[in-house]
């Protein structure tokens, strides 16, 4: 116990030390990550199944699932059966493991990478073997899948944040992961971005995705949304 | 909203297409082709299938920008395949659907109640103020509700009947339990036709048979199925697997599937399958991507081959178990942004959105058939 309060002590700690300053939403460059499986993507590996941003899923859940995210989507879902390994999509040191607050259970891993960006795996089958401050490198594998419903069978699936050192913000995983999206998509979401018809443009592509505040007050509560916030549309 | 109609032709209009650097044969995609075996059953794919080589057509595919970049996206086709639609607001116009004929580029208003189109694209379903499904005839404006309480209705083919589902939210997702309604165009004649688990209806057929996955009361496994609701009878096409990107063939006689992540770790059916639902053959695809129907038996695949330069167009004929390769990602680059594209009802074309520009284009395919005339 007292161990375990001393790693959060040193991990909060950690995270305060940090300059206030929001990062950049882009890093500078080419995307610095990679994938976080090993395998390529098929019908019996993964493949994604909710985008980043302001999904539909994203918008009818928005009060629920995803309201302290400002009601987007602030991760990637990778679907992958429970027990598939999850690697490192970069070089850093372990920041947390298994840190509720930060929500997708049950159970959670999350890197501070070199270039002061962080990366929340979430949804992990097992608690994580790693401590605070491990070293762990890109392609290294740090866990595997699991299903938030506790089952396997119904919606088993890797949550995957890019956030800032502050953990405030979260960011789009196209801008740092270095991956061929639009191949990606190809085997992807069925449904696609929410439209707010007062601009129905804003937010319809993988990269024009904002960015995400938590806490911060919700980004699609459209007054004319489409589909409507109802089912079957 | 100012439209561009330019038709480039050859390498510059290739240029365009794709982002820089432009493909060379040394960057290109395998050319090792995607096969199709039929099968009785479901079954694993014969390795021994002998590669399928692209053959040159007499028709070569023509790629050609439809709207400025940044116009819109998730375009569909007018029931004609005359005008690609799609929801936007034009500079100092409402928000609406719009339609811009791609022999003209002219630009039209087709709706501005936003909302579903029917297959025949004469009504609109959208949710009105007081959050009712209405339905309204574009020709004759005449609007009625109709008893969904406020849920989307899926068209029947024929354009005889309307369904929709109503599901549980709570619980896991394969444990969800969902009533399919269906009722005449005009709402009445409501009646129950049938409950699962797990799953629910993924389209009409035809007039009087539905597509549905899911499990009924009493059965122990999901399954695909056929179900007549004239007749109160189903026909199973697949029991006891994960089934998801279900599409429908025009007509109703072909679906494609793919079974994906069995939870049971069992992959030997995983993959892409096409079926009859007539009690004729099903194909096992070697392929995996985004998949559309052009017409009644052919279905079009852009097959996943990650960090190729260009995605490609790969067809199979489930009336013949004919394959084909219809673009070859060398003569005919082009990237879909994140599966933005659909085929044309005439089957001789489709629109995408462009990963390079974000501009909707076409990709002429040529009259259907000649591919398979020139093997």
């Amino acid at each position: 116990m007292i161990k375990r309060a001393a790693a959060i002590l040193v991990s909060t700690l950690a995270i305060l030390a940090v300059t206030p300053t929001v990062l950049a939403q882009t890093p500078p460059g080419d995307p610095p990550f990679r994938l976080p499986f090993a395998e390529n993507p098929g019908p019996s590996t993964w493949y994604i199944v909710q985008h980043y941003g302001s999904t539909r899923t994203a918008y009818v859940r928005r009060t629920v699932w995803y309201g302290s995210g400002q009601g987007l989507h602030f991760g990637v879902d990778f679907s992958a059966r429970c027990g598939t390994e999850v690697v490192a999509i970069g070089d850093g040191s372990i920041l947390k493991v298994d840190a509720p607050e930060h929500g997708a259970g049950p159970h959670n891993l999350l890197i501070l990478h070199d270039n002061g960006f962080v990366s929340l795996y979430g949804h992990l089958r097992d608690r994580p073997r790693f401590a605070p401050f491990t070293r762990v490198e890109q392609g290294q594998v740090i866990g595997v899948t699991g299903d938030p419903d506790l089952t396997c069978s119904s919606r088993p699936h890797l949550h995957l944040e890019i956030r800032d050192r502050s953990l405030f913000y979260a960011y789009n995983p196209v801008d740092f992961i270095d991956a061929d999206w639009d191949s990606l998509a190809l085997f992807g979401p069925s449904s696609g971005f929410q439209r707010d018809l007062s601009d129905p443009g804003r937010w319809q592509t993988l990269h024009d995705q904002p960015a995400v505040q938590f806490g911060a007050p919700l980004l699609n509560d459209f007054r004319t949304p489409w589909p409507p916030d109802r089912s079957g549309w | 909203m100012r439209l561009t109609a330019v038709v480039l032709t050859g390498l510059v209009l290739a240029a365009c297409a794709v982002p820089p650097p432009p493909p060379t044969v040394a960057e290109a995609p395998s050319l090792e082709p995607p096969t199709a075996e039929p099968t009785a059953q479901p079954a694993a794919v014969d390795p021994t299938t002998p590669p399928l080589l692209p053959t040159p057509t007499p028709f070569a595919p023509v790629l050609s920008q439809l709207t400025e970049s940044g116009c819109c996206t998730e375009p569909i086709w007018s029931p004609d395949g005359q005008q690609v639609r799609f929801i936007d607001q034009p500079a100092d116009e409402p928000v609406g659907i719009y339609g811009i004929d791609i022999d003209t580029r002219n630009l039209e208003l087709v709706s501005q109640q936003v909302g579903v189109l029917s297959p025949d694209g004469r009504i609109l379903a959208y949710l009105n103020e007081d959050d009712e499904t209405t339905l309204r005839d574009l020709e004759t404006d005449e609007e009625w509700l109709v008893p969904s309480d406020g849920r989307g209705v899926l068209f029947s083919p024929d354009m005889q009947r309307i369904a929709w589902s109503i599901s549980t939210i709570s619980g896991g997702f394969d444990e969800r339990q969902t009533i399919v309604l269906a009722s005449d165009l005009r709402g009445e004649a409501a009646q129950e036709i049938i409950r699962v688990t797990g799953g629910g209806l993924l389209g009409w057929l035809d007039g009087s048979r539905m597509l549905i996955y899911g499990q009924e009361p009493g059965e122990a496994e999901r399954s695909l199925f056929v179900y007549h609701i004239e007749g109160d009878e189903r026909t199973n096409l697949v029991t006891g697997q994960r089934i998801r990107a279900v599409s429908i063939a025009p007509g109703g006689e072909w679906v494609f599937y793919a079974i994906a992540l069995n939870p049971d770790g069992d992959t030997s059916q995983e993959g892409f399958w096409v079926s009859s639902t007539t009690g004729g053959p099903q194909y096992r695809l070697d392929i995996v991507g985004s998949a559309q129907w052009r017409d009644e038996h052919r279905l079009l695949v852009i097959p996943l081959e990650l960090d190729a330069p260009s995605h490609r167009l790969w067809q199979f004929n489930a009336a013949t178990g004919q394959s084909s390769i219809l673009t070859d990602g060398i003569d005919t680059p082009f990237r879909v942004m994140a599966n933005n594209w659909r085929v044309a009802p005439t089957g001789d074309r489709i629109v995408f959105l462009n990963a390079a520009d974000e501009a909707l284009w076409l990709l002429e395919l040529g009259p259907i058939g000649l591919e398979e005339d020139a093997q």
